[in-house]
This record gives C-alpha cells, sequence and structure tokens, in this order.
C-alpha cells in the first residue's frame, strides 16, 4: 500500500510535534472521537509493551483507512468545519494524526469495518487489453471478496456513450480480478463500486521500518511501510468499530510508564506514578465529560461550564492489569482535596466578540493550589486542552506579591466558537498562534493588554491579593491581641499560685484584690487608647459580634470582619484571684504612672504612654507594668516585699514560649 | 577487555539468642565492594541486617537450644511457649532465608525482564558471582542457609564467602557450606580476571590488602545504587544509613589467648591506613547526611599518632560540628593519655568502652595479657574522668569477660563489683572460643568429647559450663544467668545515676552490711522468712 | 471565698434537674508520677451517673488526665524559668502531667460559643500537694465563664476544706463525701474515646455489671480502687473474678493497690494463680517498728502453695520510703524481706495524709513544710529524720539494683546460691578499693 507521497523526512519532523507520548498518544482518541465513538477504551498491556484503543464509533472501509488515515493532509478539510456523520464538530487531526505515535512505538495495527460502499470511475482514452481490479482499486481484494463485493458498469464513453455488457462485450478473468474487453471500441469509462458491507481489514504500519527507510531517504520502499489485509467480515468474529493497537512501545515510553510515585510527600501530579500522570495527562487533552462534585448539583460552576450536546465522549476507560479508571475532565473546585471556593473568588468569564465566543470561570484561593498542575488557565477548544494550562503570558508582565497570587489562580475556558481554524493552532493542537485574531481578542479579554495584567485575570489577582492582605492584617491583629491577653494569663496565673501557696505574700496579694478603697491619680482621666483593633483590615470595615466560633471572620461581600467580641473582652479583663478588674488601656503622659489601680470600681488603667513601652514590645510592657502596679499595690510600701514580688511576678509564664 | 561481571553481595541473618544491632553494617562486604567497583563490577547489595530507623531488626523465633549441649529442638508452637532454665530460645535476627530467596526471585524477574527488553541496561541482571560476609564463627548456619538459597536461585554463580569465620575456620567452611569443589585463597591471592577463579567457588580467608584503604560502598544502600546522579553539595542522600563504619587500622601487636586478631590479620603486624584519606571519607559522608561514624578496629590506638592526627583533623573542622564518633570495640587504656582523651572528647567521642576483662591478675596472665594491668586501667580512668567524662551514667563503660573455662568465678564476681563502683557500667561478655586461639586449642579434647560444632560454642550457650563443673561442682545456668544479671541490674539508674555498690555513703554501707549480714552462720535476728521459724504456713 | 458544704446539702439546695454540669479532672504537676496511667477520676464518674440517675441534669466530663490509647499519659516540662523546684539545693524538675491548661479552656471556649456552656463546673482533686493545678483550673473556668459557680470536690477537698477555700477560687467546697458504692460509674461519658481502662471498686454487683459492659466495648482492663481489696476474707473480689472469668479471654485485672499480705487467705491466693491478674502489688504491713514478717510469710506460702510462679507475674511489695521516723537500716532490711517475698520491690515515698495521725504528731514539724512540699518526692520528712534527700535517692538506686530483672528473673540475692555468696565476699573483701600500686589480689 502506497502511502499518500510526501517526502519520508517531512513525515518524521511531523511525528516529532507531538511530544510527550501522551500528546501522541491523544490523536487516536480524537481518531475515534471523529469516527464518533461514544465509548473507548484503552488498555495497557501488563507489562506497558503495548497499548489498544477500542472504540465503538462507525469504523472505517479499507478505503477510508487508505484514503484518510494513512494520508497526510488528507484530515485537514475536516478540521476545517467537518462534522461527523453524527454532527460532532471534528477534532480530530490535520491528517496526521497516524504519525503521531511513530516515535513511540514500532507499529500500529489498526483493525476496522465499515458499512459504507466505495465508488470508483476510470475513464480511459483507449480501449485496454484488459484492467487489473485491485490495482485500480488499489488495495489488495482476493478474487473471492471481489466476486461478492464488487460491481462493474464499463460503458463507452464519448459521443456514443453506450454500456457495454458483461459477457458479451467484457469478460472477467483470474475470478474478476482482470476485466478484459476484446475488442476495441475506442475510450471506456469503468465505474467500480465495492460493498464494503461485506469487509474487514487489518492493517499494519511498520514505524521502524518508515523511520529508518526516511534516513535512508530510500523512497522508492517507500510502500512497503504499511500492509493491508482484507477479509470477509463472516469468516471473523463479529466486530465493529476500530481496534487500533500500538505494539511495541518503546522503551523510554515504557519505562516512563511504569515510574513508580516519587517517595516521600508528594502533593504534585508529576511526582505521582507514571501510569497516573498518563491519566491525568490524557484527562485533560481528550474531550470527556467533567468530573462532578458530589452530589452538589447547585453548584455555580455547572453553569458555566455547559458544552455543547455530543461534544463529549460518555466514556473513556483506561485499565492497566486488574486496574480500570474512568477518565473525567479535572477541575480543582471538584477536587476532592480543593477548599471550598468563596463566591466572590468565582469569577464567571465570557466573550463573544468578532467572531469569538468563549465562556468558562476563573477561580482564585486563599492558599495555593496542589497538585500545581491545576494552576492556570485551562483552554479548550472543541473540548479538548490547547496545550498546559498557563496565563497567557501574563506570567512575565507581573512580579512580587502578584506573580505570586498566580499560583493560588485556576480556570477554564471553553472556546465555543472562533479559533478552531487551521491557522490558529499549531499541527499538534498544542498552541494557538499568537496572530490568530480570534487568539488576539481571546488574550485580551482574559489578561487585558499593555504592561499591565488586566481583563478577567487582573480582577481575580487583585481579589487574591486582597484576601492575603485581609488574612495577614488579621493575623497581625490577632496575634497582638493573643500575646498581650497572654501577658494578663501569666499574670492572673502567676497571682492564682502565689495565693494558692498561702505565704506571707499571698495574704498581702489577695488584701489587694479584694480591696475596695480608691486612689488614683490621674491616669483615669487620660485619654483612652483603642489601639488593639484598627477600624479596617485589608479594606475590610472591622465589625465586632457575639459568640463567633472562631476569633474571627471575613465576609468579602459585605466587605466586613466580625471579631469576636467576648474573646477581646478577655483582653480587657484581669483576673485576680476571684475578682475580675477591667483592663483601661490609657494615652498618659510621660511623666505619670505606668499603671494605676482603681479597687473600688475593680479598674487598673495602663500607660502606654510611658517611657519604659519603647523597651519592650506589647507583652512585656503589659507584663512588666502590671507587675510593678501589683507589687507595688500589695506590698503596700514595704520595699522588700514589693520587689520579692514584682519580680515572682516577672519570672512567671503560664505557658512554655518558643 | 573482560566484559562486565556481576556480583551479588549478601550480608546473612543471624541466629542467635540475641543481638544488639546497633552496628551492624557489613563493613567487609562494604569495603569489598568498593573493591569490586575498582574492578568493573556491578554490584548489588542485600544486607539482612539492615536495621530501622530504631536500629533494630526483624526477629523470628527459630529454633530452643539446650545450653552448654548439641540438643535443639523446635517447639510446636509458639504462641504461649517459654523455655526451661538451661534453655535458650534462638531467632533469626534480619531478614531469614525464605524471605531472601523472594527477594533472590524478584531480582532474577527484573533481570529476565530487562534481558528481554534490551532497554533496561541499567537494571541488575543475574550475577555472575555471589559475595557472601560471614562473621562470627558461631553464625556459620546461616551463611550456609543463605548459600542454599543462592545456589538454587541462580544455579550458575559462583559463591565467594569471606569474613571472620572462613578465615578462622576454612576448612569448617570448606566442608560445611555446601559449596562445588571450592577453592581455598587467601584475600591477598584474589584476582576478579584469574578464569580459573571466575569459575570456582571461594573460601577467602584473612583481608584483600588492596580493599583496605577504600571507603565503603554505602551507595548501595541507596535505591538505585550508583546509577543515582550526584546531587548538590551539602544535601542528605536518601537511603544511605545515619552512621557509617570507619576502620583506620588492622591487627594487634598483642596475642591474647583468647582473641583471634592475630589469625584474622595474618600475624601481628598493624596495617594503618593513611589519615588524611580517612578524613576525606568522613568529610564526604558527613556532607552526605552521616553525622555518626564508628571506628571498628582490632586496637583502636594502636596507630596512635595516624588516629590522632585524624581526630585532630575533625576535631578542628568547622564544617564537622554536630559529628558523632564511637568506638564500641573497646580501647587500649595503656595509650589514653591525657591529651589523647582531650582531642577524643573535642573530636566527638561521646563514650568511652574499657577492655577491663578482669581484675584478677593471674587472670590476666593466664590470658597472656601482658600488655595491660590495672595501673594502666587507672591511668586512662582518670584521664577520662579529668577530661569531663562522668562515672555512673554510662559514658564510661568496662567489657566484663566470662564464661571461660577453668574461670575463677570470684575473680568475675570481683571485677564486677570493682568495675561497677569505680566506673558504674558493665558490660558483659560471654566468652566464645574461636578456633585457631591458643584457648581453644587447650580445650579442645573436652569440646570435641561434647560433640560440640561451632554453633554450640556460642558463648551465650555457656559451652563451658560442665567443664567448669570439674572446679565448681554445683554450677549451674541458673548461676551465669544471675551473673549476667546482677551486671545488668548494676547498670539501672535514678536521677541518670547508678548505685555504688561500693560507695561510702550510708545506703551503700549499710547495704553491704546486711546484705553479708544475711548469710552470717549462726546469726539470730535473721530477715529471711526461710530461715525464720515463726513463719509458719498457719 | 469558698463556701465549704456537706454534698449531701449542696445536692439538695444547689442542684435542679435543669442545670448542665461540667466535670473536670485537673491536671497534675509533679516531678514524678509513675502510676499516672491509673489516674481515673472514680468519684467524678460515679457522681455524674449519680446525677444522672436522681436528679435528671445534664452531665458532661472533660478529664485531663486520660490516657491515650496505648495507655499514655500526655507529659510536658513546665516552662523553662519555673521548672525546676528547689528544695534545700535539691532541684526538682517538675513536668505537667496530662493535657494542657489551654484544652480546657478551648473547650470552654467553644461550648460558650456553641450555647452549651454549663450551669456548673466540678472539679475533683486528689492529693492534697497537688492543689495548684486544681486553683489553676478554677481560674480558668472563672476567667472564661465568670458566671457559672464552680463546685471542689475529691480527697484534697475533703482533707484539707479550709486550706482549698483560701487557695482555690471555686464557689462551694464539698467537703463530706457521699456514698456512692453503690452507684455505677458513668463511663459512657467517655463516650467514644473510652479510657484504656475502668476503674472499679469491689462491689460485686457493681463491679460485674461494669466489667460486662466494658468487655462489650473492647476493654479489658481493670483496676480497683480500694483501701482493702481483700474485705470480707476477699468473699467480694472472688465473687466479682467468678462471675466474670468467662467473659472474655483477655480480661486483665491489675492489682495496683488496696493488696495486703495480711488479708490475704488461701482462696485468693488460688484466684491470683490465673493469668487475668497480670500484676499483684502488694502494700507495706507492719507490726509496730518492723516488718509484719509472719504476714509476708504467710501471703508468700499462699500464694506458693496455689501455685503461684514468681518469674511469670509481675508480684512486687511496697516499701514505704520517707515515713517519719524512718530508720536506713530498716528500710534496707524491709527492702530484703519485701525482695524475698515476692521478688520484686517498689519503693513508695510517703506523704502525710492531712489529719492522720503521722501529721497530727508531727504537726509541729509540718508546720514549717510548706503544703505544696508535701509531695511525697520531695521526701518532707527528711529533715526529721535525718536522712537526706542524696540518701533517699541512694535508696532508690538501690532498689532499682535489687529489682531488675533479666529473662523475667530477679538475682536471687537470699537463697545462699554460689552468686550471692561470692557477691558477698567481693563486698566484704571491699574489692573497689583496690589502688593500682597496692594491687595484686589473690585469688
Amino acid at each position: 500500500m502506497r502511502l499518500g507521497g510526501v517526502d519520508p523526512s517531512i513525515l518524521r519532523e511531523l511525528s516529532g510535534v507531538y511530544k510527550p507520548f501522551v500528546k501522541a498518544f491523544k490523536e487516536l482518541i480524537s481518531n475515534a472521537f471523529d469516527a464518533d465513538a461514544e465509548c473507548i477504551r484503552v488498555e495497557f498491556a501488563d507489562n506497558f509493551s503495548s497499548v489498544t484503543i477500542i472504540d465503538d464509533g462507525h469504523g472505517m472501509t479499507p478505503f477510508e483507512f487508505r484514503d484518510d488515515f494513512t494520508r497526510i493532509g488528507g484530515g485537514s478539510r475536516r478540521w476545517a468545519g467537518g462534522k461527523t456523520l453524527k454532527g460532532r464538530l471534528r477534532v480530530g487531526n490535520k491528517g496526521i494524526g497516524f504519525l503521531a505515535l511513530a516515535r513511540y512505538c514500532e507499529r500500529l495495527i489498526v483493525e476496522s469495518a465499515g458499512e459504507r460502499g466505495f465508488h470508483r470511475e476510470v475513464e480511459l482514452v483507449r480501449t485496454p487489453d484488459s484492467i487489473d481490479i485491485p490495482a485500480t482499486l488499489g488495495l489488495p481484494l482476493s478474487s473471492e471478496l471481489l466476486s461478492r463485493c464488487l460491481s462493474c458498469q464499463v460503458s463507452r464513453s464519448g459521443p456514443r456513450r453506450t454500456r457495454l455488457k458483461e459477457g458479451r462485450d467484457y469478460t472477467w478473468k483470474r475470478g474478476r480480478r482482470h476485466l478484459a474487453i476484446p475488442k476495441n471500441v475506442g475510450p471506456v469509462k469503468v465505474r467500480l463500486a465495492v460493498d464494503c458491507n461485506q469487509l474487514i481489514f487489518k492493517a499494519s504500519l511498520d514505524f521502524e521500518r518508515l523511520l529508518c527507510l526516511a534516513d535512508n531517504a530510500d523512497l522508492e520502499k517507500i510502500e512497503d511501510f504499511a500492509s493491508i489485509e482484507i477479509y470477509d467480515r463472516k469468516t471473523q468474529p463479529p466486530f465493529s468499530g476500530t481496534r487500533v493497537c500500538a505494539e511495541q512501545l518503546k522503551d523510554f515510553v515504557r519505562r516512563e510508564l511504569r515510574m513508580e510515585q516519587r517517595k516521600g510527600f508528594v502533593r504534585n501530579i508529576g511526582s505521582r506514578s507514571g501510569f497516573e500522570k498518563f491519566r491525568w495527562s490524557l484527562s485533560r487533552c481528550t474531550p470527556i465529560p467533567y468530573m462532578t462534585l458530589g452530589g452538589d448539583t447547585e453548584n455555580p460552576l455547572a453553569d458555566l461550564l455547559t458544552i455543547p450536546p455530543g461534544s463529549a465522549l460518555s466514556s473513556l476507560h483506561v485499565s492497566h492489569g486488574e486496574t480500570s479508571f474512568s477518565l473525567r475532565r479535572p477541575l480543582y473546585p471538584f477536587d476532592p482535596d480543593s477548599p471550598s471556593l468563596p463566591p466572590d473568588m468565582l469569577t464567571k468569564a465570557e466573550i463573544d466578540e468578532g467572531g469569538l465566543k468563549a465562556a468558562g470561570f476563573l477561580a482564585g484561593y486563599t492558599g495555593i493550589i496542589f497538585p500545581a498542575e491545576y494552576r492556570g488557565l485551562s483552554i479548550r477548544v472543541r473540548g479538548v486542552a490547547i496545550g498546559d494550562p498557563g496565563f497567557l503570558g501574563a506570567e512575565t508582565l507581573l512580579t512580587g506579591a502578584s506573580k505570586a497570587a498566580l499560583s493560588q489562580i485556576t480556570g477554564e475556558i471553553n472556546i465555543l466558537a472562533g479559533l478552531d481554524a487551521v491557522g490558529a493552532l499549531n499541527p499538534g493542537r498544542e498552541s494557538f498562534y499568537e496572530e490568530s485574531e480570534h487568539f488576539k481578542i481571546l488574550r485580551r479579554a482574559l489578561i487585558g493588554e499593555g504592561e499591565r495584567v488586566g481583563g478577567y485575570l487582573g480582577g481575580v489577582v487583585a481579589a487574591v491579593l486582597r484576601r492575603t492582605s485581609v488574612q495577614s492584617g488579621l493575623s497581625d491583629v490577632l496575634n497582638r491581641a493573643a500575646l498581650r491577653r497572654q501577658a494578663l494569663e501569666d499574670m492572673s496565673a502567676a497571682i492564682t499560685q502565689l495565693i494558692a501557696r498561702g505565704d506571707g505574700t499571698a495574704r498581702a496579694l489577695l488584701e489587694m484584690a479584694r480591696s475596695r478603697r480608691s486612689h488614683v491619680n490621674g491616669l483615669a482621666s487620660a485619654s483612652m487608647l483603642e489601639y488593639w483593633i484598627p477600624p479596617r483590615i485589608g479594606g475590610l470595615t472591622v465589625k465586632f459580634t457575639k459568640n463567633l466560633t472562631e476569633p474571627a471572620t471575613t465576609n468579602y461581600e459585605t466587605g466586613e470582619v466580625n471579631i469576636d467580641e467576648a474573646r477581646l473582652n478577655q483582653e480587657r479583663t484581669l483576673l485576680l484571684f476571684d475578682r475580675q478588674f477591667s483592663i483601661i488601656h490609657k494615652k498618659g503622659q510621660p511623666d505619670q504612672p505606668i499603671a494605676e489601680m482603681d479597687p473600688e470600681r475593680g479598674e487598673i488603667f495602663i500607660n502606654w504612654g510611658h517611657p519604659v513601652r519603647l523597651q519592650m514590645d506589647e507583652r512585656g510592657f503589659l507584663r512588666t507594668s502590671l507587675a510593678w502596679l501589683l507589687a507595688k499595690e500589695a506590698a503596700k510600701k514595704d520595699p522588700d516585699l514589693m520587689m520579692d514580688l514584682a519580680l515572682r511576678l516577672l519570672s512567671f509564664n503560664a505557658v512554655s514560649h518558643g | 577487555m573482560n566484559p562486565t561481571r556481576s556480583a551479588l553481595l549478601v550480608s546473612p541473618p543471624v541466629y542467635d539468642t540475641q543481638y544488639w544491632a546497633h552496628w551492624s553494617l557489613p563493613y567487609g562486604l562494604l569495603r569489598v565492594a568498593a573493591w569490586l567497583q575498582t574492578k568493573g563490577y556491578m554490584l548489588k547489595l542485600i544486607d539482612c541486617m539492615e536495621a530501622n530507623k530504631r536500629r533494630t531488626v526483624p526477629r523470628k523465633s527459630r529454633k530452643v537450644r539446650k545450653l552448654c549441649s548439641t540438643d535443639s529442638y523446635t517447639p510446636d508452637s509458639w504462641q504461649g511457649f517459654s523455655v526451661a532454665e538451661d534453655e535458650k530460645v534462638e531467632f533469626c535476627f534480619g531478614i531469614p532465608p525464605e524471605i531472601l530467596k523472594k527477594q533472590l526471585k524478584e531480582i532474577q524477574k527484573k533481570a529476565r525482564e530487562a534481558q528481554e527488553s534490551l532497554f533496561d541496561i541499567q537494571v541488575f541482571p543475574e550475577p555472575d558471582e555471589v559475595w557472601i560476609s560471614s562473621i562470627m564463627t558461631y553464625w556459620w548456619e546461616s551463611t550456609r542457609d543463605v548459600i542454599t538459597e543462592c545456589r538454587e536461585v541462580f544455579p550458575n554463580a559462583v559463591i565467594r564467602v569471606g569474613g571472620i569465620y572462613p578465615t578462622l575456620a576454612p576448612e569448617h567452611a570448606m566442608e560445611n557450606l555446601g559449596l562445588q569443589k571450592p577453592l581455598h585463597l587467601q584475600g591477598r591471592e584474589l584476582d576478579p580476571l584469574d578464569p580459573e577463579q571466575q569459575h570456582r567457588d571461594i573460601v577467602v580467608s584473612a583481608t584483600i590488602p588492596d580493599a583496605n584503604p577504600l571507603p565503603l560502598c554505602l551507595e548501595l544502600y541507596q535505591e538505585d545504587g550508583a546509577g543515582e546522579p550526584e546531587l548538590e553539595e551539602g544535601a542528605p542522600r536518601k537511603g544511605l544509613p545515619e552512621y557509617t563504619i570507619l576502620t583506620t587500622s588492622r591487627g594487634c601487636p598483642f596475642k591474647c589467648s583468647y582473641c583471634a586478631a592475630n589469625v584474622l590479620n595474618e600475624g601481628r603486624k598493624v596495617w594503618v591506613r593513611e589519615y588524611n584519606s580517612a578524613y576525606e571519607e568522613v568529610k564526604r559522608r558527613f556532607q552526605q547526611g552521616i553525622k555518626e561514624f564508628c571506628f571498628y578496629e582490632d586496637n583502636l590506638l594502636l596507630g596512635k599518632n595516624n588516629f590522632l592526627e585524624l581526630i585532630r583533623l575533625i576535631a578542628e573542622d568547622p564544617d564537622l560540628k554536630g559529628i558523632k564518633l564511637h568506638a564500641p570495640e573497646g580501647i587500649e587504656v595503656r595509650l589514653l593519655h591525657p591529651h589523647v582523651v582531650q582531642l577524643m572528647r573535642k573530636a566527638g567521642f561521646g563514650r568511652f568502652y574499657f577492655p577491663l576483662e578482669t581484675v584478677n591478675a593471674n587472670m590476666q596472665k593466664k590470658w597472656d595479657r601482658t600488655h595491660t594491668n590495672m595501673e594502666k586501667f587507672f591511668y586512662a580512668l582518670q584521664n577520662t574522668v579529668d577530661t569531663g567524662y562522668r562515672l555512673r551514667c554510662q559514658d564510661l563503660n568496662c567489657f566484663i569477660l566470662f564464661g571461660l573455662p577453668d574461670e575463677d568465678l570470684q575473680a568475675v564476681y570481683d571485677t564486677v563489683v570493682f568495675a561497677s563502683s569505680r566506673v558504674g557500667s558493665v558490660i558483659p561478655m560471654l566468652f566464645t572460643p574461636v578456633p585457631n586461639t591458643p584457648i581453644f586449642e587447650n580445650y579442645r579434647s573436652y569440646i570435641e568429647s561434647k560433640g560440640f560444632d561451632l554453633q554450640h560454642l556460642n558463648g551465650k550457650l555457656l559451652p563451658f559450663l560442665d567443664y567448669n563443673r570439674r572446679k565448681y561442682k554445683d554450677l549451674s545456668v541458673r548461676d551465669y544467668t544471675a551473673l549476667e544479671s546482677l551486671m545488668w541490674r548494676l547498670n539501672a539508674k535514678v536521677r541518670q545515676e547508678s548505685f555504688d555498690l561500693g560507695g561510702t555513703g550510708r545506703v551503700a554501707s549499710m547495704f553491704r552490711e546486711i546484705f553479708v549480714s544475711t548469710d552470717r552462720p549462726g546469726m539470730r535476728r535473721s530477715p529471711l522468712f526461710l530461715d525464720t521459724p515463726n513463719a509458719e504456713v498457719r | 471565698m469558698a463556701k465549704i458544704v456537706t454534698t449531701q446539702t449542696f445536692l439538695s439546695r444547689h442542684v435542679r434537674a435543669k442545670d448542665q454540669i461540667l466535670l473536670v479532672n485537673p491536671p497534675v504537676e509533679e516531678t514524678r508520677y509513675n502510676w499516672r496511667r491509673w489516674n481515673q477520676p472514680l468519684d467524678l464518674l460515679k457522681i455524674g451517673s449519680w446525677l444522672k440517675a436522681h436528679i435528671g441534669c445534664g452531665v458532661d466530663l472533660f478529664d485531663l488526665m486520660q490516657p491515650d490509647k496505648k495507655g499514655k499519659v500526655a507529659a510536658k516540662w513546665l516552662p523553662r524559668d519555673r521548672r525546676y523546684y528547689s528544695i534545700k539545693g535539691d532541684r526538682y524538675p517538675v513536668r505537667h502531667f496530662g493535657l494542657p491548661y489551654q484544652s480546657l479552656a478551648d473547650r470552654l471556649v467553644s461550648m460558650k460559643t456553641e450555647r452549651s456552656e454549663p450551669t456548673q463546673v466540678w472539679v475533683t482533686s486528689l492529693c492534697s500537694y497537688w492543689y495548684e493545678s486544681v486553683a489553676e483550673v478554677c481560674r480558668l473556668v472563672r476567667q472564661t465563664l465568670p458566671d457559672v459557680p464552680i463546685i471542689l470536690l475529691g480527697q484534697y477537698v475533703r482533707l484539707m476544706p479550709k486550706h482549698a477555700s483560701l487557695a482555690c477560687a471555686a464557689d462551694f467546697v464539698l467537703s463530706q463525701p457521699f456514698e456512692l458504692r453503690s452507684q455505677q460509674g458513668a463511663f459512657d461519658l467517655y463516650g467514644k474515646n473510652q479510657p484504656p481502662f475502668w476503674a472499679l471498686q469491689v462491689e460485686p454487683e457493681i463491679a460485674v455489671k461494669e466489667i460486662k459492659s466494658a468487655v462489650a466495648q473492647e476493654i479489658v482492663d481493670f483496676t480497683f480502687f480500694e483501701e482493702d481489696i481483700c474485705r470480707e476474707n476477699g468473699q467480694p473480689l472472688i465473687e466479682i473474678y467468678e462471675k466474670t472469668r468467662d467473659l472474655h479471654e483477655r480480661v486483665r485485672f491489675h492489682i495496683i493497690c488496696g493488696l495486703h499480705p495480711s488479708r490475704l487467705t488461701p482462696a485468693l491466693a488460688r484466684i491470683f494463680v490465673d493469668k487475668k491478674f497480670v500484676e499483684l502489688h502488694f502494700e507495706e504491713d507492719d507490726s509496730g517498728a518492723t516488718l509484719d514478717i509472719d504476714s509476708y510469710g504467710r501471703a508468700r506460702a499462699y500464694l506458693q502453695e496455689a501455685g503461684l510462679e514468681m518469674t511469670t507475674k509481675h508480684t512486687s511489695g511496697f516499701v514505704w520510703l520517707g515515713r517519719p521516723g524512718d530508720q536506713m537500716e530498716q528500710l534496707i532490711l524491709r527492702s530484703f524481706q519485701v525482695l524475698d517475698a515476692f521478688g520484686g520491690l517498689i519503693l513508695k515515698p510517703f506523704s502525710p495524709t492531712p489529719g492522720s495521725e503521722e501529721h497530727q504528731t508531727h504537726a509541729e514539724y509540718l508546720d514549717t513544710v510548706l503544703h505544696r512540699e508535701w509531695t511525697p518526692h520531695f521526701f518532707p520528712f527528711s529533715e526529721l529524720n535525718k536522712i537526706s534527700r542524696q540518701e533517699y535517692h541512694d535508696l532508690y538506686r538501690m532498689a532499682a539494683f535489687l529489682n531488675e530483672r533479666v529473662r523475667n528473673k530477679a538475682f536471687d540475692f537470699l537463697n545462699g546460691t554460689l552468686g550471692a555468696q561470692m557477691l558477698r565476699k567481693s563486698l566484704q573483701r571491699e574489692v573497689w578499693k583496690i589502688e593500682p600500686n597496692s594491687l595484686r589480689l589473690a585469688s
């Protein structure tokens, strides 16, 4: 069987377009899809030495196989808007798909059958002695098959168009393999029709040989690389659809597939086993249905991902040994390990401009996305991802925190119209041609123009950054509050312990805690310090609420941070054995006391304007001022007792730190 | 050029009643591996004694051995089984032969698959040679079992057995290991390229001189062996053991009657490894994440100047901060001068192990321990304490040898009490007679009369119990168990210190007084119920 | 200051069916706590079950001393700056045993936010010298739930109600316990997170029910919290054993307290031989100034007669250490005697029970000792006895030396074995005194 007349060295070049193996492999899935298959099974041999793809599509006749499957460029028409018999938009190759696997296996075995006929008309200017029918049909059909499937019309062409009659004007020789016209009747036209219903074929493409020929540039032998055998369908086991087997996968392919998951902690797909990586990649570049979020039918994403009916396979099963997997198109928000997506971090994307129609979503997360392979925008044409997810060049425009935010963004854009022209995609469908007008529109809508990132992505990056700043602002506020609270805890626990131990200091402390006299001296009237919570954190308004289950919650929709008041109030109270004192923070003068106590009203004033504050952090200052105050109040002017108490209080830590 | 040969290296499991898997790296085998690598061999290691992170190996009950006897049996069920007083359970420590066989078959399967695929050239092929290290003479049975399994899986491979056992008892090895017409060679006679040797099983005695200075080939513990690419400098290497073993000298000029070092090293000559190469090895391994180094020497400090140079380099190297050095094999007390100890502490030696063996001068003499005496022991002890090593907390430890024929048990007790009181930690060492040593020859007729093979001579099986009954009529297993248990209990610590039997405090002196008085004949006020008349059962 | 009331009074006046009561078992701060895995708040469990049954209020439990599945209780050093407690120059590192205080604070906060805060918090207590952690628990509760009354119960407050009312910021101190022996423990309060063992009392009717219920939940380890487990000649214990022996193959009894040599009967010895009794620890029995040798001899004879092999079971006897009037010689002698009787020896440091005879006799002396320092590990009678803490530690070392087993066998110090004779000889000859110059011991 002869190949469509292209220089083998070009074949070699073209076959190199598909890297890695899975990208080449997907072409076979595309072919099956274009043959209107619904279910495809991919079966690896136990040792990954071969892989078989079985589909339930409409199959191929041997003639279609020859004309389309093995012919370079034969499919380009189809991509350019062709539809399948069922009316699907084709995703198949540009006519070089079968070559895709040339570098990855030694031989491709194709078995198929199609229930369509084949017609051929031959016009001859002179009456030939005999016509070689198999040669005319271009396929090795046995005389037995020919006698059953072939019908033939021979007519005189030219002005005297008359049909010739079998037996009288022409005869069959060698069992319908040769047609002989004994009389010279001038120019003739022969119309051959083959009823392929009866035929099933098994073809073998010997890539090893093809590439070897290409190396030797031995064009004479080029026809030898493919062989085909055609059988009577009745003599074969029942069969429909197509079965393609890539035999003797190359060693490096097998090794890749066999590779085990990397040892230790693994988060990314890239570190998983070879077979898992293969399945993941295949699930991204083949037209299969989305994975679904178990039970959640109300998911807002469901609307954004509507894809036209019939544009996906019903199932794609991949099996190896005992294990079998039904592939689904992966989406980070549907991944069982992904955190829940706040509604305001989900951006709906819709483009309808200049003939380009696209729809999908972008999603930002507060944490970094793992596995890393989910990061980026996945752009699909006819349900198939074009290349790996990325940010269409925004990566190079952004810097610093904005760039870091990209690792928290994922997205999915389905191209519904446009961008599927030959001129827009490279042959491996791995990238868009940047000069394509449609691509320019897409890019502008997604990431904006010029040196700043805008568009949908710009919005999502801004949302991610806002969250990050709110989170860090809030955790700063909460951490500082926790440290101040810790200082009060330390004091309170120290007093409790000293009182419990029951020595002389205990009595003094207990008396102080229970005292009701008032002897403040000015600090009470100093201005208040509400330093601990800023009114806005990361642009959100701070509100105080009661009984939150967490210390704080954020609501980006309403633009509010809610902080649990009860917990904060703890920070404003100091339990001295069994009596609660209010801690009141004051912006006093440097020459005012560091702290004052009003036992009558149960209040303690802390002077944050005291110069000692400059020497220490908030926790340290709070501890020091309280220790000083409590020691002074309890000691009642006994300097030894005061020193002893102050030291004991200062040296007490309720829990270990650091 | 010879085609590349392939060798499978196996460190066999251990059949014994006890095993401490702390420094069990098969350093001889790993050094031979390094040597074979220089000869272009393709290697694979199966270390049946590879310890886990907690430095233990799995164990499986094997049989019950009667002490001082050739009798053994396997109980019907191990569930709830307990041994009689004169028996011990022998375990298989490490990977047992039947599991080893599975691993061998796995290697074979992979090798054959790779052979068929023609691509996996990195895969270890079916070996041409199997090298087995065999350590203690009384462990020889596991070597035999390993050979049987290797033979069965790789019938075409030739076997090489080296190590202490084949050195000390080559004839025994030639006869009993199931080798086929083996050659007996000295290590120095080995020549991997010799076609005659290539087709014969070999029993190797003594060391391979060319291998001695080579660093251990620890890379064999890594998943892909030597095929793994070199990582960035300083990155810890996965799969390497946590420690390694260094040997900077071999041989010992002395000739203690129970020791086999002279036989192992073909005489009394001491070979010393040049310190620079050892230092380079330490540095490289440290960078790869190995922080612990263990010196295995016949007699550390004999190549003193060389050794000191090495540890000086280690002590002064800021890159080696946090290194831990160990010398668990004992140390030549005679040479522990103050500056030596100071340097050793600075370099990272955390503990010292003194081969005290006995305090009894007669025994010392009898054992030809001419080079050491108590004076030297005290000298070493004083120097270590002065340098900051603490007593009574296992910084300093004494080996005490017992279970010898004709031993003076009182001398052993004396030694125990002495060591415990003066040092604080004692490590009991039950004596195993080693073929080719003077002591072995002296008692050969007894050994033969008992019908003992090497495995029966394991010290833990008390081979000289019957012999010593000539001197102590009622000597029983219990007496040895008691002695051993006494030594362990002396190490029990409270608030990081052990009890000082000879202490000057009130507790120790009163303890002694009461304990000694419990046996005073004619004592009226005995604390013991059995001797107390009014403790009758009502 | 907390009000001191009897349990009876409190229950009748202050607890209503609508109350929601949280029971808390506080953590322990101590230098050593070897028996911590046996800490179980049996009094809380019993009163919890009584409250549910008789008043019908809601009950919750937070046991900070709960061991994990493997029987391990969390332990952490105290913060560095107060890690060591110094007593006359001896430094004792102190650890926090049990869950951290923060876990209680977190639990209270979450109860508050879930609107399920208790209306009362009951805190139990154990040894009186551990009162500091009780005080801290009270503080935490008061801090988080300022309006919720705190009720203290347990041994400490029973023995020292006044101290407790001063030392702890509680509202009520329940001075008189309430008879609850006939009440089953409310182990259901642990929910799915059951402790690895259940503590019982020797009350056949109750204990058998409890054991059955525990076994149904795959809990097979039991111990008894009793002063005298051999009471009524051992009949109740035998009854419990006989009614539960066939329940589960792996049922195990740990006799860790309340077993007195003098109270052992032949019948009890016969049940102790069963594998189900995995450990037997005998209390120390005196006859005046010396050990009650008769009882020990008898107990040992009963056990031997019943066929008990000391080597296969963990048997041991306690010897008190640090009692007032300790005589060094007596302590060592007793150690030998107990070792001889039961093959194992455990020194048990002594602390005077407040109000006990020892306390009253030595009240004046004890007044000079801070109550915090009554912990037995600090040997509060050290000065009185003129035995230094170092010496007490030496005694511990001696006990460790006497007690350590190798291959499950203890060294037989006493039976005239070859080893014992030779050890004596070595000690008599003072072999540790060998000096390099004088050396050449004749053999």
